[in-house]
């Protein structure tokens, strides 16, 4: 009759795990999201006299929420030619010092579309010597208006056949950030 | 007459009593000796679950060459057998034909005990769906998944996402609305995850089945009509020790699975031991590579009997399931724009050419416990009284491939601790009649890990469930009628966390009233013919991820919002069948209509929610009306002892009548054609052809894709049993799946977006049993 003994312990062992169970009725801790990109600013320094141009996207509360907002200064201008820089930030700061560190995993494109003309090229590289794509050159074309469309992809096939500043399709990888902006240029 | 036990152990038959059976000193007679062939050899078919006759099987006496079939009792009689040696070979409709010596010197009565449950549901419920894999054919789907036993199931397919995540789909249904049933208690974990299988080892598991109406009302957990059961055999008492060793190569990502299993059993103390391990690294179709798609397994189960006295029996079992499952690599998509490239794909991104054992993002960890105990009390012969504990303990987390994280920071982890108390009750009546009825209390706790960086996308919640269940069967001879009534009271506490800034905890409460009733009925006409037919209402409590869902899920690249403000869901299925039986042969046609009202359902939404990864798809829970119809047809013939062939088709239409579009995950029709041979004693071969049509009732604008085209499949096994002293037996099978490395993609795989299905597998399998 040794094993009658069980029994005892087992409902002993269900209790201890309903009090166990029972225990838990905190508040759930409200997660960090430091990963989370919620800012994007793209900075256009002019090489000539034009003025600074920033086209910027802030959605602070994440995917759910409230809509993203848009934000631009200055005026884009046409057949001129800037310098850019690329920042990615969230709530806690920015992460451009972090996609640098991991740059071989990282590569920010360039599209764009309709009647604007931009033609970007890439200004920086990894430790492989392939771009990153944080820091470009641009040169715009003739006026008008359209979309431009800045896409960081986290472990794209860097230099993958077909893959250009403004063809991220061809290179693959996950998009961390994928942000579209409206574009006038005078 | 002398009763003694022959011990005689093959799965099929775990008992034999022989009256009047082998003298020890009994004199070996030949065929033709003095006895003459004056013999009679009879007994009866029973089934081991609960002593149930298993009525028209077949035996074939293989030293007099006579075939005869037992009657619906299972009563079978053979005239004029010779004395000596006779090997008798039992079979019956969803059985291995098993093979029996005994050395025949008078007048015999056997009774044989199967493992069968075909024969299990259809008398003590009539679920016309109801059916069963046994536990044989069940040991040799230890090399794979749970759902590859299920899909044998007539009416069930599986959910799949490749080969990391399988779920059965019965009749239409699948998830939160098909519950499944470990060892009587309802599998917990995150069932509503399309992209997370249920945490069993089918090397534990016994008996498969599917059970509807009256049967399906005794069980918890969320479902609108059938439930599936998992059990392991029973334990007996007065058995012997027991074992099996078994150990099985897939060359398809080179996969180790070893398997053993032992058991003893004495007067009062009866126990089973099995573990499992796999090992499997990347899938292969027929072209490439299908990278991190491999698996690694880890599993144990201890099932424990106390025969206290002839009335009082306990029991305990304890099961852990330990996986970690890599996902195809390049099924992990960003948003909208990630996901069209990665469909328009020769192959998918990320595959490479070389093969390999390692599992790195994503990835699934799950860790499951199961603890069940319960102590079965009969006072006298009409009475049986049973109180039943299950607790279990669900760890999930899942880890993606993300941007400045260590690899083994998971996106989402997910406790719960689930635990059931009931109160079960059985009465006889009188011949034919009985009572059943339960009373159970459960109560759930689902936390979020903390430490992911990602706001969860299901809450944190608790959740109570008060049951009440009572059902009366009528089982005479010619006429069954069986009903049953089921109520719950279902409590949920969900913790929520704002999505708008400042991030603030909400709590929220909601309580659901379910009934659910069934009737049905089964007339037998005569010995060959018996027509059944079932009325099921039931009612659905939504589930929390239908209410409280928000955010990306990862697995379906969409954003899912839960509507809080959900009602119960309510169904009334209609079954009707048609079951036939002769000698040598066996035909089943069913068919069933369910509407069902405030049918929650995740309705794309037309615009797009723009996020800073771009643009995802945006899907609301919403209640409309769905109706679903459809039909399974199953037929076995046995032209000659030694030839066996069967069928099984299944189709099943449903239609989502609020929005006028067919519903999703419906499978396309399929039929199963198998052929077995036995070319000698102990020699076994099957080829199972697999039909898949294309899912054509489908609106171009419900999925991103169209559905694949029809596919065929070709499975070819061989087997062969090797009976070795003390009845000790070795066991081979080589076995081929997709014989033709046959490329294609099925409808309801979500990984076919990006991939092809994985090719041919060879398996080779010896297990070793005493």
């Amino acid at each position: 009759m040794k094993n009658l003994r069980l029994i005892p312990f087992l409902f002993a062992f269900s209790i201890l795990l309903f009090t166990f169970g029972c225990e838990d009725d905190d508040d759930p801790i409200i997660e960090n999201e430091e990963e989370v990109i919620t800012t994007a600013t793209l900075t256009l320094f002019p090489n000539g006299p034009q003025e600074m141009v920033t086209l910027g996207f802030s959605d602070p509360d994440g995917e759910g929420g409230n809509a993203p907002t848009f934000t631009t200064t200055g005026q884009l201008m046409a057949n001129a030619s800037y310098r850019g820089q690329m920042a990615f930030g969230n709530e806690e700061g920015s992460i451009v010092s972090e996609i640098v560190t991991e740059g071989a995993e990282h590569q920010v494109f360039y599209v764009s579309d309709g009647g604007a003309s931009l033609s970007f090229s890439y200004d920086d590289a990894d430790a492989f010597g392939d771009p990153i794509g944080l820091v470009t050159m641009l040169t715009t074309g003739d006026a008008g208006t359209g979309t431009l469309t800045v896409t960081l992809r986290h472990e794209p096939t860097k230099g993958a056949m077909g893959a250009a500043i403004n063809n991220p399709a061809a290179a693959g990888g996950s998009i961390d950030a994928e942000i579209t902006f409206d574009i006038e240029l005078q | 007459m002398l009763k003694s036990v022959v011990p005689y152990r093959l799965m099929l038959c775990i008992a034999l009593l022989l009256g009047g059976g082998a003298d020890a000193g009994a004199q070996q007679v030949g065929r033709q000796g003095q006895a003459g062939c004056q013999l009679t050899l009879s007994g009866y078919l029973l089934s081991e679950h609960d002593e149930e006759a298993l009525g028209y099987g077949t035996i074939y006496a293989e030293g007099a060459g006579l075939g005869i079939q037992a009657d619906s009792a299972g009563y079978f009689e053979f005239t004029g057998l010779c004395a000596g040696s006779e090997v008798l070979r039992f079979s019956h409709l969803g059985c291995d034909g098993k093979s029996l010596a005994i050395d025949l010197q008078r007048d015999t009565q056997l009774t044989v005990y199967l493992h069968h449950h075909d024969n299990y549901t259809e008398t003590v419920t009539i679920s016309a769906a109801a059916n069963a894999t046994y536990s044989r054919e069940q040991d040799q789907q230890a090399t794979g998944q749970l759902s590859d036993a299920l899909e044998r199931i007539t009416g069930v397919s599986s959910l799949r996402s490749g080969t990391s995540a399988a779920k059965p789909v019965h009749d239409g249904l699948f998830g939160n609305r098909l519950s499944l049933q470990n060892n009587g208690i309802a599998q917990s974990g995150q069932q509503w995850g399309n992209d997370h299988s249920p945490e069993i080892d089918p090397w534990v598991a016994a008996y498969v089945r599917v059970v509807e109406g009256v049967e399906a009302l005794r069980y918890a957990g969320p479902t609108v009509a059938a439930t599936v059961l998992i059990e392991p055999a029973p334990l007996r008492a007065n058995g012997e020790a027991e074992g099996k060793v078994g150990y099985g190569f897939q060359s398809n990502g080179l996969g180790h699975v070893l398997n053993a299993r032992i058991g003893d059993s004495g007067k009062k103390t009866a126990y089973r031991l099995s573990a499992t391990g796999k090992l499997r690294g990347d899938q292969q179709s027929p072209d490439y590579y299908l990278r991190n798609t491999g698996r690694r397994e880890a599993n144990a189960a201890l099932q424990f009997a106390r025969f206290h006295n002839e009335r009082w029996t306990s029991r305990l079992y304890y099961s852990l399931f330990n996986a970690e499952i890599g996902v195809l690599r390049g099924s992990q998509v960003g948003n909208l724009t990630d996901l069209e490239l990665a469909i328009g794909r020769e192959e998918p991104f990320f595959t490479e050419e070389e093969f390999s054992y390692d599992v790195a993002s994503p990835r699934q960890t799950v860790t499951h416990h199961l603890l069940k105990a319960e102590t079965e009390f009969r006072p006298n012969e009409e009475n049986r009284f049973t109180l039943r504990y299950g607790g279990q303990l669900n760890d999930r987390k899942e880890f993606d491939v993300r941007r400045g994280s260590p690899d083994d920071r998971a996106a989402l982890s997910l406790l719960q601790w689930t635990h059931l108390l009931e109160g079960s009750w059985h009465r006889e009546l009188g011949s034919g009649r009985h009572l059943d009825a339960n009373v159970q209390y459960d109560f759930a706790f689902n936390d979020n890990q903390p430490g992911t960086g990602v706001l969860p996308l299901i809450p944190d919640y608790n959740a109570n469930r008060a049951s009440g269940y009572l059902a009366y069967h009528y089982e005479k001879d010619r006429f069954q009628y069986h009903a049953g009534l089921r109520y719950d009271r279902q409590f949920y506490e969900a913790i929520t966390i704002t999505r708008s800034l400042p991030r603030v905890v909400e709590r929220f409460e909601h309580v659901f009233q379910t009934f659910g009733g069934s009737l049905e009925g089964r007339w037998r006409t005569n010995d060959r013919l018996s027509i059944t037919g079932g009325l099921t209402l039931r009612e659905r409590a939504p589930q929390i991820n239908e209410l409280y869902s928000n955010g990306l899920h990862q697995g379906v690249s969409g954003i899912e919002e839960g509507d809080r403000t959900l009602q119960a869901e309510r169904s009334l299925k209609m079954t009707m069948g048609l079951q036939l039986n002769g000698a040598g042969f066996s035909l089943k046609a069913t068919g069933f209509a369910q509407p069902i009202s405030d049918y929650i359902f995740l309705e794309p939404q037309p615009e797009f929610r723009l996020t800073v990864r771009g643009a995802f798809p945006l899907f609301l829970y919403r209640a409309g009306d769905a109706f679903l119809y459809g039909g399974s047809f199953q037929s076995w013939w046995q032209p000659r002892p030694d030839w066996e062939v069967d069928g099984r088709l299944a189709i099943v239409r449903g239609r989502n009548r609020t929005e006028g579009r067919p519903l999703v995950y419906v499978p396309s029709d399929n039929l199963r054609l198998g052929v077995n041979y036995y070319p000698a004693e102990h020699w076994k071969l099957r080829a199972e052809a697999l039909f898949v049509s294309r899912q054509s009732r489908l609106d171009p604008e419900q999925d991103f894709l169209v559905p694949p085209p029809a596919y065929s499949l070709l499975d070819l096994s061989l087997e062969r049993e090797i009976p070795l002293p003390s009845n000790r037996s070795l066991h081979l099978r080589a076995a081929a799946q997709n014989l033709f490395n046959t490329q294609y993609r099925d409808y309801l795989d979500r990984q076919r977006y990006f991939a092809d299905a994985s090719g041919r597998n060879v398996e080779l399998r010896i297990s070793y049993e005493w």
